[in-house]
């Protein structure tokens, strides 16, 4: 995969000031009376791996299908390529590359034949398309399947096949949604390698996902949104380091102990969750008298992700 | 702003509150965004509805065993039971054969029908169960060009079975030779119309039992009205003015025109009122799939 990306792949420096790819002030989408995005402001520079983090209903998915212009804000200004989303989708999309949530793959054709139909649809025809189907399935790990039809395919498989169609275009932007979930490791673990290379490659991404793991290795920034906001936005490490601090002191505690730690030490942070006290720290240092005192089997002193910041913010409780 | 709100004393007239402005300050703002706003309906579509069609019969070629045949088979029994068996009772009907007569009114049903059930069940299904559409109307291809290339490709499949249908007319020696691109113009025109107004339908439902009354509660009933099987004279006289406002009475009637050499004036009005409400449907149909498409 020498050359994956021939428009984005410059000699590795960027120019000073490049404009945003993406660029959303004030986005707002309503369906009825339920607003699903609520004024997101963002900007998504070139070579940025973005993610977006949320429970579900956060409204990541709505934004991205807003990004690739299949569903329309209700308010604000949404650019891509500086284009606004309402006014010329067409010319947004001919430069997008689209995983969506579904395998939307054409379940009675072969993988070869999937690229080929789709490719057309960008107006692209011939061997230099041809060419290029085959080096993405060899980067996928698909040639040998390519006369497979798609309903014989395994989820992992119907999944990469999906991404390198969303790769035909050569577009300089790709929206994830949610590329791995329901895989087995070994896939995940292809697939990011996948995307990491072409990062480095110069491709920009977006990003959602459930999967914390997912999102603190592939991506740059992180969103974290909730009831249609993004509710804290920053670097991974950043992000744990404001929000919770590098260590947690994970313990099963009853009120009555939680009141007597919150009296004896006033000056963590603490969040509940059913049987389960959580007290974060910067340091391992501080939280280690806690667990001589208090600590029980259940304790567990172990250093902050992703997922703590994520459940600090959006709370522990289930949404439906 | 502030200080006219309180007068400085109470007996003082208050000043009428400011005019609300004409439009909310959001509407403002997506007026002048909008300014560019994309066509709508067909003056939307480009060429690339051609690969929504290409698309279509490329997977009808690969299962083209399962697909062709039941649908071929059909009309041929309609032929052997109307023209045949009903034809054997009859010696005249509207001045010749039953066979002559009935023979226009199967291939155009036969058009129909395909269409209609190309552009219900088939959309529907690419749509809802394989969102075929959604993919691929994340590429550079609109919801105006993937429907048009839905209803292109119902009225392609309507072709296809009223070419064959035609052959065999032809060895019955029942279609003109020399008429033969002109009849079979009508039954793709006759499959746009029939496929656009489907897609109208299937671009609002959730449901395909909705199409079970789409066909058995309008498009059956209907064709018992359009002259396909017996003449329009025998309809009751309350009714004439209903069956001539459908469409389809008029496709069957250019269509028998055409192979009894009975054409007359009232092809050029006919002919006319088909491609116009064919237009209106696809219009319809490609503004209310943008609807459904894109949320």
């Amino acid at each position: 995969m020498a050359n994956m990306m021939p428009q984005a792949a410059d000699n590795g420096r960027m120019p000073l000031i490049a404009p945003p790819l993406i660029e959303a002030r004030g986005v707002v989408k309503r369906y009825g009376s339920l607003t699903a995005v609520d004024g997101l402001d963002f900007a998504v520079m070139p070579r940025d791996f973005q993610g977006f983090l949320g429970p579900n209903g956060a409204g990541k998915t709505t934004l991205m299908k807003m990004i690739y212009c299949l569903a329309e804000p209700t308010e604000g200004t949404l650019r891509v390529f500086g284009i606004e989303v309402r006014e010329d989708p067409r010319r947004i999309k001919a430069r997008l590359g689209v995983v969506p949530q579904e395998n939307n793959l054409d379940p009675d054709l072969s993988v070869w034949d999937n690229l080929m139909i789709y490719c057309r649809y960008f107006g692209l025809r011939g061997p230099a398309v041809e060419r290029r189907a085959r080096e993405l399935l060899d980067f996928m790990e698909l040639w040998e399947r390519r006369d497979t039809i798609i309903m014989h395919l395994s989820g992992g498989m119907k999944r990469r096949l999906v991404i390198a169609r969303a790769l035909l275009n050569e577009p300089e932007v790709v929206v994830l949604d949610e590329p791995t979930t329901g895989l087995d490791p070994q896939v995940r673990h292809l697939i990011w390698d996948r995307l990491l290379e072409l990062r480095d490659q110069g491709l920009t991404f977006l990003l959602t996902t459930h999967y914390m793991e997912e999102a603190e290795n592939l991506c740059d920034s992180l969103n974290i949104m909730d009831h249609g906001h993004i509710i804290a936005a920053g670097r991974p490490l950043d992000l744990v380091r404001k929000h919770v601090g590098e260590f947690v002191l994970e313990m099963v505690a009853d009120p009555e102990l939680e009141a007597r730690i919150t009296r004896e030490h006033p000056d963590f942070s603490r969040q509940r969750s059913g049987q389960r006290l959580y007290l974060y720290a910067p340091t391992s240092e501080a939280l280690a008298p806690l667990v001589s005192v208090y600590g029980s089997r259940e304790s567990r002193l172990r250093p902050t992700s992703v997922e703590d910041v994520f459940l600090k913010l959006t709370g522990r409780e289930i949404r439906e | 702003m502030t200080s006219s709100a309180t007068p400085p004393h109470p007996s003082w007239p208050v000043p009428p509150p400011p005019a609300p402005p004409e439009r909310e300050p959001a509407e403002e703002r997506a007026a002048v965004e909008f300014a560019l706003r994309p066509p709508r309906g067909l003056t939307a579509v480009g060429r690339r509805f051609l690969q929504v069609w290409y698309r279509d019969a490329y997977v009808f070629r690969r299962l083209w065993k399962t697909n062709l045949l039941p649908p071929l088979i059909e009309p041929y029994l309609y032929l052997l039971a109307l023209g045949l068996g009903v034809g054997f009772y009859i010696s005249t009907i509207d001045g010749v054969d039953y066979l002559s007569f009935v023979a226009p009114g199967i291939l155009v049903t036969t058009s129909i029908l395909q269409a209609t059930f190309e552009c219900t069940y088939g959309s529907y299904f690419r749509m809802a169960f394989q969102s075929t559409f959604d993919a691929i109307v994340a590429t550079p291809v609109n919801p105006e060009e993937v429907s048009l290339g839905e209803i292109c490709w119902g009225a392609t499949r309507s072709l296809i079975n009223a070419g064959a249908l035609t052959v065999t007319l032809v060895i019955l020696g029942r279609v003109p030779l020399l008429w033969i691109p002109v009849i079979l113009a009508l039954q793709f025109v006759a499959g746009l119309h029939f496929g656009a107004l489907s897609l109208l339908i299937t671009s609002r439902v959730r449901q395909t039992e909705y199409f079970n009354f789409f066909l058995s509660g309008v498009v059956f009933p209907v064709q018992m009205l359009t002259g396909a099987f017996f003449p329009l004279s025998r309809i009751p006289d309350i009714l004439q003015p209903v069956a001539w406002a459908v469409p389809l009475t008029s496709m069957i009637d250019l269509t028998r025109g055409i192979m009894l050499d009975r054409l007359d004036w009232t092809a050029l009005p006919q002919l006319a009122y088909v491609l116009a409400t064919t237009v209106l449907f696809a219009e319809l149909a490609l503004r209310s799939m943008r609807r459904r498409l894109i949320a």
